[in-house]
């Protein structure tokens, strides 16, 4: 009689046989039992699941349809390729396929400056996986805009709090841009509830947020202090545009 | 007593979740795990019973479940409220650092899946506490050459984990049909093992091409699966806790989902009624 240990072994070659084949669509697998049937149940089985995928992932390269012509046909070139990882949430694959284009396929500028626009989503989401927490509470205080915004003149202890959900990224095409848009141009991508919004913001803009990664909350005064090349007023439209648009929130 | 009864939620059943034969709710982890959600996924709503059901603990995999999955599901139970957690008997992967196969296998009925299913269900109730774990017997397509039956696989991890039931019951039928064994001898052999019960119900469809009834969450629930839904209900009695209903695909309208529901209700309380 087998070892207890060698009996799980052989189970684990076993199950890591089914797996790694099925994971790619491959239905050569031994094992099963047989019953007359007039389709191979192990092919529908794995036909399901690439079905499922393949869905998965067109459905969040939606937005690239128009600037990847081959889309549909790179998906499931890669899903033939590369299996899907353990525990995968989805968001796992679509970085899996993205590195598999960048590795595989020759890209215009235009269609990197997607792939960088699909990238910086993930992080986010991927951000508030990791920072739930302190996604939850920027995402309160920011309701309190509206009652704390007309203090912004007369308040200076007002503190500001930098949304913790964000990523910078660099666009080489105006692709995603107006038509006026410098090039290269830094966009940041940014969590407003279930949304994930972008700006592109000035030089001011760029040093406000500078500060405050250094540094949130940070009260208004002390904001003031340090930049001291811009004015009060400056400062409070800055603050009162970010604000607005979900970037920073008043506490 | 009569059993919490409700849907599995989905968007397009949300509407109708305040329904009066509605007290319970079934999250499904995939769904509110998305990580920029800022509300719970019930919405603040208020029922008797909430459960998390998984996918991916793969109970059947040679390795255990990893924590941080376990810490992501506990904290959605956490924060809806939920007394329950649940999965599937099956494998969706190999190891922890594999590969995932995108939809839940069965295990061989072998002893070395037995005890590899045992230690993981172990260790989920270990980690889950007091919040309990339902076990789901899937339907399949095929099965792997095994020592044993499904149901005689089921009853031992029953036995030995102590881990509550999740019967399907359009699984069981799905899986009568596909695999000719009667589905009220199935039920009547593992409901006894079982400390705890819930139950899903569901329609799926005979697929002409591989003369196989799909387990496809897309019909109404079809007459022989409330026939089979009643017998289950006589056979679990008091240890039925809750009732979900699953629907995926060709969603019925607003009238469809309460008619289904009160259905659902209205043969519990006839049954527990009749047995008290």
């Amino acid at each position: 009689m087998k070892n207890h240990k060698m009996a799980i072994d052989e189970y684990r070659e076993q199950i890591s046989n089914y797996a790694k084949n099925f994971a790619v669509a491959n239905t050569s697998v031994k094992g099963f039992e047989k019953r007359k049937r007039p389709v191979n149940p192990i092919d529908m089985f794995v036909e399901g699941n690439l079905a499922k995928r393949l869905w998965k992932l067109s459905d969040q390269f939606v937005f690239m349809k128009e600037s990847f012509e081959d889309l549909n046909e790179w998906i499931g070139e890669f899903s033939k390729a590369v299996p899907l990882e353990a525990y995968d949430t989805g968001s796992l694959d679509s970085i899996q396929f993205l590195d598999w284009m960048t590795r595989n396929k020759t890209l215009s500028a235009e269609q990197f400056d997607m792939l960088t626009c699909h990238r910086s989503r993930i992080a986010i989401e991927n951000f508030g996986r990791e920072n739930r927490i302190a996604h939850v509470r920027f995402q309160d205080l920011l309701s309190n805009h509206d009652r704390l915004k007309s203090e912004l003149g007369s308040n200076d202890s007002l503190s500001l709090h930098l949304n913790p959900l964000r990523v910078w990224a660099r666009f080489q095409t105006r692709i995603l841009l107006d038509d006026e848009a410098d090039l290269p141009s830094t966009m940041i991508f940014f969590a407003v509830g279930i949304d994930i919004r972008t700006a592109i913001l000035e030089p001011t803009g760029q040093e406000l947020v500078a500060e405050l990664e250094v540094e949130s909350p940070t009260r208004l005064s002390r904001l003031k202090s340090r930049l001291c090349d811009m004015d009060s007023d400056e400062l409070g439209d800055l603050v009162r545009e970010m604000s607005e648009i979900g970037l920073i929130a008043f506490g | 007593m009569v059993p919490a009864i409700g849907y599995a939620i989905r968007e397009e059943n949300r509407p109708i979740l305040t329904d009066p034969a509605i007290t319970a709710a079934e999250i499904t982890f995939e769904r509110a795990d998305y990580p920029l959600r800022v509300q719970n996924y019930i919405q603040e709503m208020d029922f008797d019973l909430v459960s998390v059901h998984a996918l991916k603990l793969s109970v059947a995999s040679p390795d255990p479940p990893n924590e941080n999955y376990m810490a992501a599901l506990k904290s959605i139970a956490f924060e809806n409220g939920a007394l329950s957690v649940s999965d599937h008997l099956g494998f969706t992967r190999d190891g922890n650092d594999g590969v995932e196969m995108g939809h839940f296998c069965p295990p061989p009925y072998t002893e070395a899946a037995l005890s590899c299913t045992c230690r993981n269900i172990e260790i989920i109730l270990k980690y889950f506490g007091d919040i309990r774990f339902y076990l789901e017997n899937i339907a399949y397509l095929f099965q792997w050459d095994g020592t044993m039956t499904e149901a005689e696989f089921l009853k031992k991890v029953l036995a030995m984990t102590g881990c509550g039931l999740l019967l399907d019951v359009t699984n069981v039928y799905a899986n009568s049909i596909n695999f000719e064994y009667d589905p009220y001898e199935f039920i009547a052999d593992v409901m006894p093992v079982a400390k705890n019960v819930q139950f899903h119900l569901a329609g799926g469809f005979f697929d002409e091409r591989s003369e196989m009834y799909i387990d496809s969450h897309s019909h109404p629930i079809p007459e022989p699966v409330w026939d089979l839904y009643r017998f289950a209900l006589e056979q679990g009695g008091k240890k039925i806790n809750a009732v979900f209903i699953e629907r995926d695909q060709n969603f019925p309208d607003e009238a469809g989902w309460r008619a289904e529901a009160r259905l659902t209700r209205e043969i519990a309380e006839e049954t527990m009624g009749a047995i008290a």
